[in-house]
């Protein structure tokens, strides 16, 4: 199993779009893939599950919220019970050995995020803290260790464009993180700020591991970034526009983090409104155009670092 | 006289369509491993067969549900160990939904098991009671304005989507993959815990 964050502090660089459709280029490649959704926007979500059956079937009892809502996430429900198979796009996958699983998000995990930064406050001596910080930090790794877990090839967590205490735990459970982003001076100033702050939570969350190793019941982390994936990208004739070409060019030699090969152009024709809902654009697309052959470079690329082939690893 | 003339139809409706049914499929609704359904006249709902008049087929086997809800209602109706066994496997529900199953049917002691063990709990546990049908989250209240529903089950959405079931069958040929060389290969943690750019603080005070 290979867990993987999608993040970026921007909001509508493409994240939400990347994660459903390379999850479902991956489950079509016979992968066994679990997207979850960490976001209380719930983009993800409702890419897979109209909105009246995310009332009537998991809005109560089965999103996400209710995990992260016990005094320690995990403790008054358990990770895997959360997984739900939304059903068209697996119709779509029947005839492939892939498949597409979910845990949904729900819009109160906004509240939930800033109760658990509180919680970190609660004790009164260094140990304790140290200890409730590795806990909290540490609570959706453990959970991904439940042996349930081992059946899924792909784990891909859509995150918030935050870095809140839900957005570090899905750093802490990854071993890669992917971060798309837009070509633009916004979004590209941002990736080295995004890099330091993810290496200070991993050296404060490995030094507390250290300073007790045999009593933290934690081990060290250590999330690699498999790189930035540009998206929406502008292409006219072919070419990426110069204006973009620039600050793909700037990130690829001067950031810390690698650049992809792959990029996913902009097309409002495939990723504008809806589509065939609950089906990623990717699967109701017909016919190889240039955008699906660009995901499916994406997939090679990302399943390759990951050391993931069709089939899977099982 | 008027109520009485009803309840007579109806029973003669009753025996009507008992007259039709041969005898393994009365034995069925006795033992309840078949249950009547009320169906418009316009659907052949199972076990009415005006037209041919040969019997209705027995559904011992209930198609397995991929509703969590519904399925945890199968099981309860499912008396023999072997049924449960082959509904739970059949159905290819995930360990989260099996999990809510083994909730809805009133179990303990399942959040621990693996798929097998979890398989052997639903199918030795049919005896034990289902959840109320309360605890179920598809039951909202109903809203005086709304229409009135028939508190009948609802019938399984087994619509067939056609356009999902379009994209399977493009789906199906499993092209063979060539192996893509690794192109990045995990970076040592040093990579992204030194702090060059003034932008990235460095260390946890
Ligand atoms: N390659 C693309 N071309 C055109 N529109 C896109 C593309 N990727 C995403 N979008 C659209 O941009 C908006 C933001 O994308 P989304 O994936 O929700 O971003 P994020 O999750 O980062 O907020 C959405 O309306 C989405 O449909
Ligand atoms: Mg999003």
């Amino acid at each position: 199993m290979r867990i993987v964050a999608v993040m970026n502090y921007k909001g509508g660089v493409g994240k939400t779009t990347l994660t459903a459709n390379l999850g479902a280029v991956a489950a079509s490649r016979g992968l066994r893939v679990l997207l979850v959704d960490l976001d209380p926007q719930t983009n993800l979500t409702f890419s897979f599950f109209t909105i009246d059956d995310w009332h009537d079937q998991l809005k109560d009892h089965r999103t996400i919220r209710q995990w992260y809502g016990a005094e320690i996430p995990g403790r008054d429900i358990s990770l895997a019970d959360l997984v739900v198979t939304p059903k068209r796009v697996n119709e779509a996958l029947k005839n492939t050995t892939g498949q597409l699983d979910l845990i949904a998000s729900h819009l109160g995990l906004i509240d939930i995020d800033l109760e658990l930064a509180a919680r970190l406050g609660g004790t009164t001596t260094l140990d304790g803290s140290k200890r409730r910080f590795l806990d909290l930090h540490g609570c959706l790794r453990h959970a991904f260790e439940d042996e349930n877990f081992s059946e899924y090839d792909l784990v891909l967590i859509d995150c918030a464009p935050n870095f809140g205490l839900v957005t570090k735990t899905a750093i802490a459970a990854s071993e890669h993180i992917l971060v798309p982003a837009k070509a633009d001076y916004l979004s590209t100033l941002g990736l080295d700020y995004l890099v330091g702050n993810c290496a200070a939570l991993v050296q404060q969350f490995n030094d507390y591991v250290n300073h007790k190793p045999e009593t933290s019941g934690h081990r060290p982390i250590d999330p690699a970034f498999l790189g930035v994936v540009f998206t929406m990208v502008q292409i006219y004739s072919q070419q990426v526009t110069l204006a973009q070409h620039t600050y793909i060019e700037e990130v690829r030699q001067n950031s810390r983090v690698p650049v992809l090969e792959s990029r996913i152009r902009n097309s409002p024709r495939h990723f504008g409104d809806a589509g065939e809902s609950g089906i990623p654009a990717m699967l109701s697309a017909s016919g190889k155009d240039e955008v699906v052959r660009e995901f499916d470079q994406l997939a090679d690329e990302v399943l390759g670092a990951l050391t993931l082939s069709a089939g899977g690893h099982r | 006289m008027n109520e009485l003339g009803k309840f007579a139809s109806l029973q003669a409706r009753v025996y009507e369509f008992l007259a039709r049914q041969d005898e393994s499929t009365l034995q069925a609704i006795v033992s309840g491993t078949v249950q009547l359904a009320v169906a418009p006249a316009d659907e052949a709902p199972v076990g009415s067969r005006e037209n041919t008049g040969e019997p209705a087929p027995v559904h011992h086997r209930i198609e397995p549900s991929d509703d969590p809800a519904q399925a945890a209602r199968d099981l309860a109706r499912l008396t023999s160990e072997n049924d449960r066994r082959a509904y739970v496997t059949a159905s290819k529900l995930p360990m989260g939904d099996l999990r809510l199953i083994a909730r809805l049917r009133g179990l303990s002691g399942y959040s621990r098991l693996n798929k097998t063990a979890l398989v052997e709990l639903l199918a030795g546990n049919g005896a034990a009671p289902a959840r109320t049908p309360a605890a179920e989250p598809k039951t909202p209240a109903p809203s005086s304005a709304g229409p009135v529903k028939s508190s009948a089950p609802p019938p399984l959405p087994t619509k067939p989507d056609a356009a999902a079931a379009a994209i399977a069958v493009r789906l199906r040929e499993p092209k063979p993959r060539k192996r893509v060389p690794r192109t990045f290969v995990r970076r040592p943690s040093t990579e992204i815990t030194c702090s060059r750019s003034p932008l990235s603080w460095g260390s946890a005070e």
